[in-house]
């Protein structure tokens, strides 16, 4: 402030001086005129007198809209005007035939006018997060954006103006654009700003808030890219590439895909948001004591993981748009599938891989299961067979990776409850719900993690669980015993199945394999038989 | 995608619970009272390890969605350490975003989850100068101080610590 203060008192000295000089060395007016505007340096000293004029006004315009400015403003301000000078200076040499003074004020004045926009986008920014805002703040944002945006409409209405005057590709088909995407800018943050005030209306309560941001974003990159686009173009076609347009246009598509990207997955996330997660029980409610951990408000409805932490709607579908993972255990969140069109997803992929080492054994594996099932699913996997047979050549096989997140592993209870009986797929969701409230813990971790750290793994999970505090102490030495036992018995199952298959070897192999993987209840089988193979190669 | 209103009600808890419970070994508050998004940390040198006896002051950033992202940490104070960058921010595994490996080191399972408080961070932080991490260092210069001439690297440390006790 005071440098520019300084700065413009010796502006107007000079000017004065330049001006007096003129005067007295011709005596009349019109030489006067003539002299201070072809001479070299009176030209430059009523220009500097120009550019004072303009930066009073914009300091005039700050102190009145936005007072003084916040140490992150100046520094925003400071980092964005260098990017800005160094495209105005490109788009300079590109418009350099209608260079002149009208040309140069003018681009000062876009300048001083962008870097009024990015202020009140900062400071916008700041009302949003900071929680008591001063009702003289808000006015002076309103009124601030209304000015900037009758700003940009009468610099766009003139260029727009002149362009259809005079109908030919010159400078202003530059200002227009840059007021145009200027204009977009402002209004958007206005709506934003909108959407903030009436989130705070209704007390933060406005849980489509997020939504809307969203969308309103989306399509303000929308635009924006259009119109940089269209204007390279024509820039493009009239004078050749338009250098100071490369990084904007750039920054803006990697933005849209960006946000593209974001809301395809935030679709995929949030469509089925509540048929894929099950509400949680008030028994289970109260049991974790009833806190979102992400918010760490208190829950009257919640939604439950697989591996039964327990959280908001709302918190949980902001997490899981950027991580597919529990907040809690870190476990992947898996959605449920319906048991019978997994069933015929897995044999296809299976049956395909019948060609590769890997699967030889992890078919076998299943045989102790899947020989009991040979008469109740004889005709599905004929089906699954013929299926597999006729995609052979553009399914890939899934690595173990893959099959260890399938829904299919949800199932295990039943493998262990029952091991060697004949589980319809239909029957499938009824028995692991009947099943899962016992084995809940155990059925979490082998639903998720990769096979091959399987009993580590195992431990892995308990300890996030434990890590939480929610479970007493009773419960978790109870919850310990059953995975104990549980991995006693399924070490023993293991070895009978590795008995078992050393006498089955000679069975026809393809055909076993359809039935192993077609039916979901084998499938921990294949998982451990892999893990051992695995270790043994 | 989350509003800030969410995350300011979350700080604004964390804040009210620190100044009720206050947790040893370090102080925390706002830098700005009108600014729940930026806070003032004292973390207190941990015992027994070469930092004890120093006030380390750090900036501590959150971003508008938290808690779905994480916030960065930076000292204000002097400190040599493997795994703080030269100009104080603080590279631990649990502050970097899930889906962004700037080293290639790192598990997900090590990275940010919303469950994470200021609390929780700076006890993170806290166990970090106790038991510096040189296998992913942010100052490399500290971290092959510290594998190979750890007397200098003593005598640095020892100097932050002195210093910092000056400036309280």
């Amino acid at each position: 402030m005071m440098r520019l203060q300084t700065y413009a008192g010796f502006s107007l000295l000079a000017t004065l001086a330049v001006i007096y000089h003129a005067f007295s060395s011709r005596a009349q007016f019109y030489p006067a005129m003539v002299y201070l505007s072809t001479s070299k340096i009176s030209l430059v000293l009523l220009l500097n007198m120009g550019l004072v004029f303009m930066c009073i006004l914009w300091q005039l315009t700050k102190k009145i809209f936005l007072g003084s400015l916040r140490e992150a403003e100046v520094e925003r301000l400071n980092e964005q005007a260098w990017r800005e000078v160094m495209e105005i200076l490109f788009a300079i040499t590109i418009f350099r035939q209608d260079f002149s003074v009208t040309f140069l004020a003018m681009v000062t004045a876009l300048l001083l006018i962008k870097a009024l926009h990015w202020l009140a986008q900062k400071r916008v920014e700041y009302i949003e997060t900071t929680p008591s805002v001063p009702k003289l703040s808000h006015f002076r944002i309103v009124s601030f954006m209304g000015f900037l945006l009758l700003i940009d409409s009468i610099f766009l209405y003139n260029s727009v103006k002149y362009l259809v005057e005079t109908r030919q590709a010159s400078v202003s088909l530059f200002f227009a654009f840059e007021y145009m995407i200027l204009a977009t800018t402002t209004v958007s943050t206005f709506v934003k700003y909108t959407f903030y005030v009436s989130d705070m209306l209704m007390e933060g309560q406005w849980e489509k808030k997020a939504v809307y941001t969203f969308y309103l974003e989306l399509v303000r990159d929308l635009l924006h890219l259009t119109m940089y686009m269209c204007f390279f173009l024509v820039i493009f076609v009239n004078y050749g590439v338009p250098l100071h347009l490369i990084r904007e246009l750039y920054e803006t598509f990697r933005n849209f895909k960006i946000r593209v990207a974001d809301y395809i997955r935030y679709r995929k996330i949030t469509s089925n948001m509540n048929d894929r997660f099950p509400d949680a029980t008030p028994e289970e409610l109260t049991a974790s004591d009833a806190t979102c951990i992400i918010c760490r408000e208190e829950m009257t409805t919640a939604k439950k993981l697989i591996c039964g932490h327990l959280f908001h709607v709302h918190c949980l579908r902001s997490w899981l748009e950027r991580q597919n993972t529990c907040p809690t255990c870190r476990a992947l969140v898996v959605p449920l599938d319906n048991g019978t069109s997994t069933t015929v997803i897995r044999a296809d992929g299976n049956q395909q891989g019948t060609s590769t080492p890997a699967t030889s054994s992890q078919g076998s594996g299943g045989d102790g299961i899947a020989n009991d099932n040979v008469s109740q699913h004889q005709a599905r996997l004929q089906a699954a067979a013929s299926a597999a047979s006729m995609y052979q050549k553009s399914f890939v096989y899934p690595s173990p990776n893959t099959l260890a997140w399938s829904p299919g592993y949800a199932l295990l209870p039943q493998t262990v409850g029952q091991p060697g009986s004949n589980v319809m797929a239909n029957d499938v969701e009824g028995a692991s719900s009947r099943l899962s409230q016992q084995y809940q813990l155990p059925n979490m971790t082998f639903g998720q993690l990769p096979q091959s750290t399987f009993v580590p793994s195992q431990f892995q999970g308990i300890n996030g669980q434990f890590g939480t505090g929610n479970m007493s102490d009773s419960q978790q030495d109870l919850q310990r015993k059953l995975i104990e036992h549980q991995i006693e018995f399924l070490q023993r199952y293991l070895q009978l199945q590795t008995s078992l298959n050393e006498k089955k070897t000679d069975i026809g192999t393809s055909d076993i394999k359809g039935k192993t993987v077609s039916s979901p209840s084998s499938s921990i089988i294949d998982s451990s038989e892999t893990g051992k193979s695995e270790a043994t190669d | 995608m989350a509003s800030a209103s969410q995350a300011s009600l979350l700080l604004q808890k964390q804040l009210k619970d620190l100044c009720k419970n206050p947790v040893d070994g370090f102080s925390a508050g706002l830098l700005d009272e009108s600014n729940l998004f930026e806070w003032s940390v004292t973390i207190i040198g941990p015992p027994d390890t070469l930092y004890e006896g120093g006030f380390f002051n750090a900036i501590m950033s959150f971003p508008q969605n938290y808690p779905n992202s994480p916030p960065t940490v930076r000292f204000t104070s002097e400190i040599w350490h493997p795994n703080v960058y030269s100009d104080g921010k603080v590279c631990i595994s649990i502050l970097h975003p899930p889906g962004d490996d700037p080293n290639g080191y790192e598990l997900a399972s090590e990275r940010w989850s919303p469950v994470h408080t200021v609390e929780s961070i700076v006890l993170s932080i806290i166990s970090m100068l106790s038991s510096p991490n040189d296998e992913s260092p942010a100052n490399v210069e500290a971290a092959k101080e510290w594998r190979e001439r750890r007397d200098d690297f003593k005598k640095k440390v020892s100097r932050c610590v002195r210093r910092s006790q000056e400036m309280m």
